[in-house]
């Protein structure tokens, strides 16, 4: 089977939109991953802190 | 000593400071004769944290931490992961303002049960430590600390008295904390048998660094180490090594390797053994000694399922020991 440019570009549309959703109203949603506070960002550039 | 230099007497390295001069952990100022902070109230990373990050499992699962850190280490481990913040000094991180007050506030605001000390070593901290812990017991807010252990027995028995709860960090025997972490390991035995006395619930973690700590005698060394100091009801973290800092020339920690060491050390005794930093399946998971149920589900930092029931096995009324409310 051979996959067109607009079959992948959708299918990359609505995995981006499935991952927002899921963030916005899913079970876990901004509660259980590591985030900075809104006052401060960590040091490090693109990575989690460890501890 | 010159009669002006100051000694800081908080960690094992007892540094003698001469005026204008900083100790080993680069924020402990000798100002004109006195002995001063220069990261007090300024945390250079300011983060809201599952707790089983910590990585604490057995202290109020499935809620959050307030965690901070400041610049600066008395730890110059080799492999560190936090190195970009630990091995710096303050003027070269990204602080902001936050004194003890206003740390204890931001928890409440986030929903945070605790605040945790952490990414560097709170020892060196201290007294912002000391001054948010206060604080924060006041209002009902529990203190976690994650350390590698170097503090003396002094502050530590004064900290204790507002800590709940410490991961701390048993990195490997005496020979690979003198080439390896730059320190002693004397200190961290005493802090954990200190900490044990006054009260604080710890769970030990042992990052495991391929060929510096990860053979077979290296580990039978620890977990006997645990078991003399600590006994079988310390939860055991195995925590798996990234390249960094000055070890970039290593690989990451083999699965295989962290998964013989969980196995060995549970066959060796220890009731509660865990591994992190890798998806781990069985030893994500909390479960009970004596009839094996699954008593607290992981996936990663989430915890789908808590099934205790006032800190006990549902299934066979077993105490697991820990922090649950």
């Amino acid at each position: 089977m051979k996959i067109t440019r607009k079959e992948f570009g959708l299918a990359v549309l609505l995995g981006l939109g499935a991952m927002f959703l899921t963030r916005m109203f899913g079970k876990f949603r901004g509660t259980k991953s590591s985030r900075p506070h809104e006052a401060a960002r960590h040091w490090r550039r693109g990575g989690q802190l460890a501890g | 000593m010159s009669a002006d230099n100051i000694r800081c007497e908080l960690c094992f390295r007892f540094c003698s400071i001469p005026p204008g001069g900083r100790g080993n952990c680069r924020v402990r100022y000798n100002l004109n004769g006195e002995l001063v902070s220069l990261v007090y109230g300024k945390p250079c990373a300011v983060h809201i944290d599952p707790i089983e990050k910590k990585p604490m499992f057995h202290f109020l699962p499935g809620t959050r931490a307030f965690s901070i850190a400041t610049a600066g280490c008395n730890g110059h481990c080799q492999f560190c992961q936090n190195w970009e913040i630990s091995q710096r000094e303050p003027e070269e991180t990204d602080n902001i303002d936050m004194p003890p007050a206003a740390v204890v506030e931001n928890a409440i605001k986030s929903g945070c049960r605790s605040v945790a000390y952490t990414y560097t070593d709170p020892s060196i901290f201290y007294e912002y430590t000391y001054d948010s812990a206060v604080i924060a017991r006041k209002k009902g807010i529990k203190n976690v600390l994650v350390t590698a252990g170097f503090l003396n027995e002094k502050p530590l028995r004064e900290l204790a008295r507002y800590a709940d709860a410490a991961n701390l960090d048993l990195k490997g025997n005496a020979e690979f904390y003198n080439k390896v972490v730059l320190a002693e390991l004397k200190p961290v035995l005493d802090y954990l048998r200190i900490a044990r006395e006054e009260g604080i619930f710890i769970e030990l973690t042992n990052l495991i660094v391929p060929t510096l700590n990860d053979k077979k005698e290296d580990l039978e060394w620890l977990i006997k180490t645990i078991l003399d100091s600590a006994g079988p009801d310390v939860p055991l973290h195995f925590s798996r090594f990234f390249p960094m800092y000055k070890l970039t020339n290593l690989y990451p920690t083999p699965a295989e390797t962290l998964m013989d060491a969980a196995h060995m050390a549970e066959d060796m005794g220890i009731n509660y053994v865990y591994v992190g930093n890798l998806p781990a399946g069985e030893f994500e998971n909390t479960r009970c000694p004596k009839c094996k149920e699954t008593v607290i589900t992981r996936r990663g930092y989430m915890t789908p399922e808590i099934k205790l029931v006032d800190g006990k096995c549902p299934k066979c009324g077993e105490k697991i020991p820990g922090v649950w409310r």
